[in-house]
């Protein structure tokens, strides 16, 4: 390894001690307070109460279906359009920046908006479908549409966040081996997963796992659109998860709630975590 | 004194009380007439926080006036409504709260009773050398006003600002061209939205609020058919027959409003009223003044005002009283009581009534020149509905009781659940909930 | 690269579609934008208007958006600041230095982004109040590296791990020390990491409404509040100053991207290694 251990603490302890310090006392808090009724009884209580309250299946597989396709959407969108841009030459700075338009937008004006755009009635999407002669879907409003909806406005909105750090990945790629490989007669398909891929792995797992961990929690966009409604068809564990701290002024189940959502996203890295220390020596 | 003087004093008076702006000052009296010394805390600084609303949009302009008065220099900080709420929730939890006075609504009265987060203002409206008790007139107040003080069950901790009623409210050229009569009944308002949808010409005939807060005015026509949320004893009974029959009323007007009802809230009723999409809604008197803005509304002077309609049990149209609190943890209650005071007071109230923000106060209602500001027909129909209105029932788990009644309103609304079904699982729910 | 025609056609016709969807919502705020109130609400939609400007002159004249937009700049530009100066080194020594507990801490970082602001909030407000900095610009800082630090801290952790040691090792040969050796050689060809990180974490903070409305009452004014409280009244959403103003409120990461891109290219033609 190059370096001595001396600069290896130098670089990180400080920052780890003052993270541990001002993050110690709200994660220690939080986990008391999950583990804690309000009566004072410690047990896993809240955690049976939030699993056995009405729509909890129903929320916890809106997580899933949610975090996983905003994820795999919002990645392979992202991938698709830094591969193409590999390809282009002119007016690749400017796709960039406007490719970045969507994340750069306020989450507040780009939820209200599309919310109006998508308003069944009034919205200038269904009324463009209209003059088409096409009946457009409830979209945010009806419950077989509300989750799709949010997830297609989350993968707007993210798919730069990916297509970013993607691009500058493929930016940074050594194009020496790239071109190697495709003078040794290899297709572009084939270039790109046995030379490219491999060598992006470690860009591409940490985006995902990125994308994971926001999907996962996401709030913004599904709070503005549809409050997690009609019914609970666009409800996450996380939209529980505020209704119970901040609207109920049940702090203990939100905690627990945000205890598992910590728990899962623990569980998963860790998981990641081993591929990415698959990485060559 | 002589004869000349006697003469120019009264002449004085009299030219005084003839403009307009003091007549209404002169009929509710000044806060110089209040026997306390307003001045008492001169130099104070206070931190008030309000929601979006246009009690507060009226407000805030008079609110130099009493800086004036009082010497008391006061921040104000406004939140729309979604940001305001987490904000005052995120920081009396975590017991930060770093407001003096703010806006509040009843429903959280016993919770935050409980907790302790409001201060007590029986203290306050009793002392003498803070409150002129003649002045202030609490029994100005309308009863109902006056019973949401109380209404976290320990002590008085909030006063009201606004009242605010449902009504019907309807294009008037909409229904003559149907040739609807004005609905009186909900049976009625059924068949004038079947005759609208026939002969209305691309107008959707009712638009309703179908998003989070769909409980509300929900909650008028539950209590006209004689179902209720809670008992006396706070025990649900959402699972009555009664109430069945209301939340299957109010799907089948749901099916008369423009698509995605399910997502609407005051934005989206507004907007349809406006651009004229629809023509009638059954919501809270609050909305009425955009209506009649030239700058955005496209039907200005054909719209009219009915009461709430009537169901079997009669009209219980639901009302509303936003109030203002002190904080428990403020370091300068007597202040912000001064505040207090002052913009609940008679004259304010009066001002405020003229700029449209229809107040808790009788007086306010009689206040010279209001005809101009409202339509008589949009006051008799807000005086004749509060007249049999109904205020939901405030309990600590309110708002975690409205969120499975919402959920399940939709799904009747859409179609997914029969009213009936759907509410026994929100009776089970409750039941849950409260033990 | 020399690319063949066709497969530049492919690409610049998936990129383009790509462009289409992507700007369409932000096409129709333009529009939203440039409508007066009573055509911002008309039904259906209208595209065909008399433009006005009336929006974007009230929302540039507004102090309070003037305040809003200096509050946001600063906090912004001290959280990625502070954020890259002690991101990056971390980030460098977790993937090439013997850390001890090297992948305890690596996680530890990252469950900063794992733990949902909501939940932990109230204590997190407690700690502020002790250390008596809520309501502080500082405060807020801190709050937003929080935010950026796992982002910059991985995204770099991956980027210097994919380059090869023979960088490094070709300088200590010449006797450079490793301090010397991270600025001046591995830093140059880290530019497009550099670059991506830093244009993301500044979008991170600059678009941040939860801590600015959790963390701050009434001293500290960012953009997302304030625009989130000004133009969504309480019947009403002011969609013509709300468009006006959050496409205003892009304008500086525009800038902050074009000018980054440059420093993206000049990196690139550095980083070929032999």
């Amino acid at each position: 390894m190059i370096g001595s251990r001396r600069f290896a603490v130098l670089f990180t302890a400080p920052l780890t001690v003052a993270l541990l310090a001002l993050l110690i006392y709200p994660l220690v808090s939080t986990v008391v307070l999950a583990f804690r009724t309000p009566e004072g009884v410690v047990g896993i209580a809240n955690f049976a109460a939030v699993f056995t309250q009405g729509g909890f299946g129903q929320v916890l597989g809106n997580t899933v279906v949610f975090t996983l396709g905003s994820t795999a959407l919002s990645l392979v969108l992202g991938f698709s359009m830094a591969y193409a841009m590999d390809f282009i030459e002119v007016g690749r700075r400017w796709l960039v920046s406007v490719f970045m338009l969507p994340l750069a937008i306020m989450p507040v004006v780009s939820g209200l908006t599309f919310g109006m755009m998508l308003n069944p009635a009034l919205g200038v999407v269904n009324q463009t479908l209209l003059q088409l002669g096409i009946a457009g879907p409830g979209w945010a409003t009806d419950t077989t549409t509300a989750l799709l909806t949010v997830i297609l406005i989350d993968v707007w909105q993210w798919t730069p966040f990916c297509f970013v750090i993607l691009h500058a990945g493929f930016r940074s790629l050594s194009s020496e081996q790239r071109e190697a490989a495709r003078v040794d007669g290899a297709s572009a398909f084939q270039e790109l997963f046995h030379v490219s891929l491999p060598m992006l792995r470690n860009i591409v797992i940490i985006t995902t796992v990125f994308r994971f961990m926001d999907a996962f929690k996401a709030f913004d966009t599904i709070y503005i659109v549809t409050q997690g409604g009609p019914g609970r068809s666009s409800e996450t564990l996380i939209i529980r998860a505020f209704m119970e701290g901040f609207r109920f002024y049940k702090p203990h189940t939100m905690a627990a709630i945000g205890i598992l959502l910590l728990v899962v996203t623990m569980v998963s890295t860790r998981f990641v975590g081993r591929m990415l220390d698959q990485r060559s020596a | 004194m002589n004869r000349r003087k006697f003469l120019l004093t009264t002449a004085l008076a009299a030219g005084v009380l003839a403009m307009p702006g003091a007549l209404a000052r002169a009929f509710a009296q000044a806060p110089a007439d209040a026997k306390i010394d307003w001045k008492q805390f001169d130099g104070t600084e206070i931190d008030v926080l309000l929601s979006r609303h246009p009690w507060q949009e009226s407000i805030e302009p008079l609110i130099p006036e009493f800086e004036a008065l009082t010497g008391i220099r006061v921040n104000v900080t406004k939140l729309p409504e979604q940001q305001f709420i987490t904000k005052v929730s995120a920081d009396l939890t975590a017991g930060s709260f770093a407001f003096d006075a703010f806006m509040t609504q009843f429903y959280e009265a016993p919770k935050f009773q409980k907790e302790k987060w409001t201060a007590a203002l029986d203290g306050f409206l009793a002392d003498p050398k803070l409150t002129d008790p003649a002045w202030y007139d609490w029994d100005d107040f309308f009863p109902g006003a006056r019973e949401i003080a109380t209404i976290g069950g320990s002590y008085a901790d909030r006063v009201a600002i606004t009242s605010e009623a449902q009504v019907l409210v309807y294009r008037t050229d909409v229904l003559e061209a149907a040739g609807v009569a004005v609905p009186t009944s909900f049976d009625e308002l059924l068949a004038a939205c079947a005759a609208i949808k026939e002969k209305g010409g691309g107008v959707y005939p009712i638009t309703l609020r179908g998003g989070a807060a769909n409980w509300w005015p929900l909650y008028g026509v539950v209590r006209s058919y004689g179902g209720n949320y809670l008992d006396a004893e706070h025990k649900p009974v959402i699972g009555s027959a009664e109430s069945k029959a209301a939340v299957d009323t109010y799907a089948r007007l749901a099916q008369f409003a423009p698509p995605g009802i399910t997502n609407s809230d005051w934005d989206e009723i507004n907007t349809a009223m406006l651009s004229g999409q629809a023509a009638m809604f059954l919501d809270s008197s609050v909305v009425f003044g955009r209506l009649e803005d030239p700058a955005i509304s496209t039907v200005v002077g054909k719209v009219g005002v009915a009461p709430f309609p009537a169901g079997p049990a009669g009209p219980h149209g639901n009302s509303h009283y936003w109030s203002i609190s002190m904080a428990e943890a403020s370091q300068k209650k007597e202040a912000a009581w001064l505040f207090i005071q002052w913009a609940t007071s008679k004259p304010v109230q009066a001002a405020l009534a003229l700029k449209g923000v229809l107040g808790p106060r009788a007086s306010a209602w009689k206040v010279e020149g209001l005809a101009e500001e409202f339509p008589q027909q949009f006051l008799d129909a807000v005086s004749t509905t509060l007249s049999t209105a109904v205020i939901p029932p405030a309990v600590e788990q309110f708002y975690e009781l409205m969120d499975p009644l919402r959920a399940a309103v939709q799904e009747v609304i859409l179609g997914n659940e029969t009213a009936a079904a759907a509410l026994d699982g929100v009776q089970e729910a409750w039941n849950k909930i409260l033990g | 690269m020399t690319t063949p025609i066709r497969t530049r056609v492919f690409a610049y016709l998936w990129l383009g579609l790509c462009v289409l969807v992507f700007m369409a919502p932000i096409a129709w705020m333009v529009l939203q934008s440039l409508k007066s109130p009573i055509d911002a609400i008309a039904v259906p939609p209208r595209f065909i208007f008399t433009p006005t400007l009336d929006n974007y002159v009230a929302v540039l004249t507004s102090r309070g958006f003037q305040e809003a937009f200096l509050g946001s700049l600063t906090v912004a530009v001290f959280s990625v600041g502070i954020g890259l100066v002690l991101g990056v080194p971390f980030a460098y020594a977790l993937a090439r230095l013997p850390v001890p507990g090297n992948e305890e801490i690596s996680h530890f970082i990252l469950s900063t982004k794992m733990l949902p602001a909501i939940v932990v909030i109230a204590p997190l407000v407690q700690v502020y109040r002790q250390l008596g900095i809520l309501d502080t610009h500082v405060g807020l800082i801190l709050a937003h590296i929080l935010i950026v630090l796992a982002v910059i801290v991985w995204v770099m952790r991956g980027f210097f791990e994919g380059l090869p040691r023979a960088l490094e090792e070709a300088a200590m040969v010449d006797g450079v020390s490793l301090p010397r050796t991270f600025v001046s050689v591995i830093l140059p060809v880290a530019v497009p990491g550099l670059v991506t990180v830093a244009a993301l974490s500044f979008i991170l903070s600059w678009n941040d409404l939860f801590f600015a409305l959790t963390l701050t009452s009434s001293k500290v004014k960012t953009l997302p509040l304030f625009m989130g409280t000004e133009y969504v009244g309480f019947l009403a959403v002011d969609w013509g100053k709300l468009s006006a103003a959050g496409l205003l409120a892009i304008a500086p990461i525009v800038v902050l991207v074009l000018v980054l891109q440059r420093y993206l290219v000049r990196g690139l033609a550095m980083g070929a290694v032999k």
